[in-house]
């Protein structure tokens, strides 16, 4: 078992595809924390995040054979991820009959600072987090997928470059394209405590 | 002075990706304007709150289930293949233990995905779309385009996602590879002109076979015609050669003021689609790209 657990990826995946019923396995554990974190991160959900990691990877398995090895085996599997979540987004969004862009997002921002009636500090976290990925949602997928790996995950450029399959200036004009499109509805999250600094007691009202 | 960049040359600007004389401008306009130069620190800050979104562990039900569905998936590939894992109970032993004999009695029946695609039409929808699907299947056009995109929904095997193209070759990626390059052919009776081309080439896409799910109700779904035009499918071809792109669409229609017959070209770029307006005679020797009259990127709809 141990020296299995040490194979590189590649021989896993060749083995795997010679047909050792255990090598997959071995990939699958070795990799699917950093696959689920990008599942989840692209889905926002994480039900659907779970539905296309497995989609990912039952493809992932069948396909091992195709696995020509001009990129890394985890680059590899990261795209497989990234195409299955896409896959999954793209249907989710045919769906709905979604209003033009930056109307829903200037109304989301108006509605949310109404809302919140000037005490950002009480944003919660899990109430950023909905806003984010509301916010997500309403981006081209090309722009969400770039933006989800570079400024979420903090992949380098070249590394979403290598998993989207697309040039590093690509990623980069998506990515910029993306956080324009954004900013109206997230610049309020940045640092939320910071405004609230002077009224939420922090230091001196409690005692530590 | 110069007016203000709007945020997405800014944002632009902040990855270094403007032209030279451009990013001289922008930086010397930000230099007096304080108003953009705290835009250009709230996209800063945009990258810094979602790298601030939590990422959630993976539960672990989710990792068990992927074990218990890789576990099948071998066991289903051994028995395809006996005399490779003859005896050996393929799978069972593949977890380390604990993932494969602590799941409970449930867990043994693996539930296909697609059934967590629930309520994601309306029930009328169905019968619709599901002709559709088989129309595109029938006529073999498209291919994995069509095969992938949003029509596959209800034909698919659960967990059928595409392998990336790029690393196919093997023996299942024949399909596509043998598949005909032939586009499907639809007549949307559409007079494209240059300053609607955006809104008219999504909507004929909308109501395509290889466009997905029709979003509007007043338009209603295209099949592909039988009698494509003499000439689309080399014009086709060609111009897909030239551009390094594949076709899957083409309509049949008009354009411009004179209602001029043309070819509108459909290719999936992505979750996009490059449309070119060609003038027919683009399959009649020449530099087939000079017959592009138009070109527009729209999104899938």
């Amino acid at each position: 078992m141990d020296a299995v657990q040490e194979l590189p990826d590649r021989e896993l995946l060749t083995r795997h595809a010679q047909g050792d019923d255990q090598a997959f396995g071995v990939l699958v554990r070795r990799h699917r924390e950093r696959l689920w974190a990008v599942a989840v991160r692209m889905m926002g959900d994480p039900d659907e995040a779970s539905d296309a990691l497995q989609d990912a990877f039952l493809s992932a398995f069948r396909a091992a054979d195709r696995f020509r090895g001009e990129s890394q085996v985890s680059t590899w599997l990261h795209r497989i991820v990234v195409n299955a979540c896409h896959d999954r987004l793209r249907r989710r969004k045919v769906r709905p009959a979604t209003p033009t862009e930056d109307s829903t997002l200037d109304v989301m921002s108006n509605e949310r600072l109404g809302r919140m009636g000037g005490a950002p500090d009480h944003a919660s976290q899990t109430e950023a987090r909905m806003d984010v990925h509301a916010a997500l949602e309403l981006l081209p997928l090309d722009q969400r997928m770039a933006l989800t790996l570079v400024d979420m995950l903090g992949y380098r450029v070249e590394e979403a470059a290598r998993i989207l399959d697309v040039a590093s200036g690509t990623v980069k004009s998506r990515c910029a394209r993306g956080r324009a499109k954004l900013l109206p509805s997230l610049a309020h999250l940045r640092n939320p405590q910071h405004p609230g600094d002077v009224t939420t007691g922090r230091g001196g009202v409690n005692p530590s | 002075m110069t007016s203000h960049p709007d945020v997405e040359a800014l944002a632009f600007f902040a990855e270094e990706l403007l032209e030279p004389d451009e990013e001289r401008t922008v930086a010397s306009h930000i230099d007096t304007c304080a108003t953009c130069a705290t835009t250009l620190d709230e996209l800063t800050g945009v990258g810094e709150v979602l790298a601030a979104v939590p990422v959630p562990a993976m539960p672990r039900d989710v990792a068990d289930l992927l074990d218990q569905r890789i576990a099948e998936a071998a066991r289903e590939r051994a028995a395809e293949s006996p005399a490779e894992t003859a005896g050996t109970p393929a799978g069972e032993a593949s977890a380390d233990g604990a993932a494969a004999v602590g799941v409970p009695p449930s867990g043994a029946t693996v539930i296909p995905v697609s059934r967590r695609r629930r309520h994601k039409r309306s029930p009328g929808f169905m019968p619709k779309l599901m002709m559709v699907a088989a129309a595109a299947v029938l006529i073999g056009g498209g291919g994995a385009a069509v095969l992938n995109g949003g029509l596959s929904d209800t034909s698919e095997p659960a967990g059928g996602v595409a392998a990336p193209l790029q690393e196919d070759g093997g023996e299942e990626a024949a399909p596509d590879i043998a598949q005909s390059y032939t586009p499907q052919v639809v007549r949307s009776g559409t007079v494209y002109t240059e300053a609607s081309l955006p809104e008219q080439a999504a909507l004929t896409l909308d109501r395509s076979p290889v466009g997905g799910e029709p979003s509007s109700e007043d338009a209603g779904p295209m099949a592909a015609v039988e009698d494509a035009p003499v000439g689309v499918e080399e014009c086709a071809v060609l111009l897909g050669e030239e551009l390094g792109t594949r076709f899957t669409l083409v309509d049949d229609a008009s354009y411009g003021d004179e209602g001029s017959r043309v070819w509108v070209l459909f290719a999936p770029l992505g979750e996009r689609y490059e449309v070119y307006v060609v003038d027919p005679r683009c399959a009649q020797g020449g530099e087939t790209a000079q017959s592009v009259l138009a070109q527009e990127t729209v999104r899938t709809p």
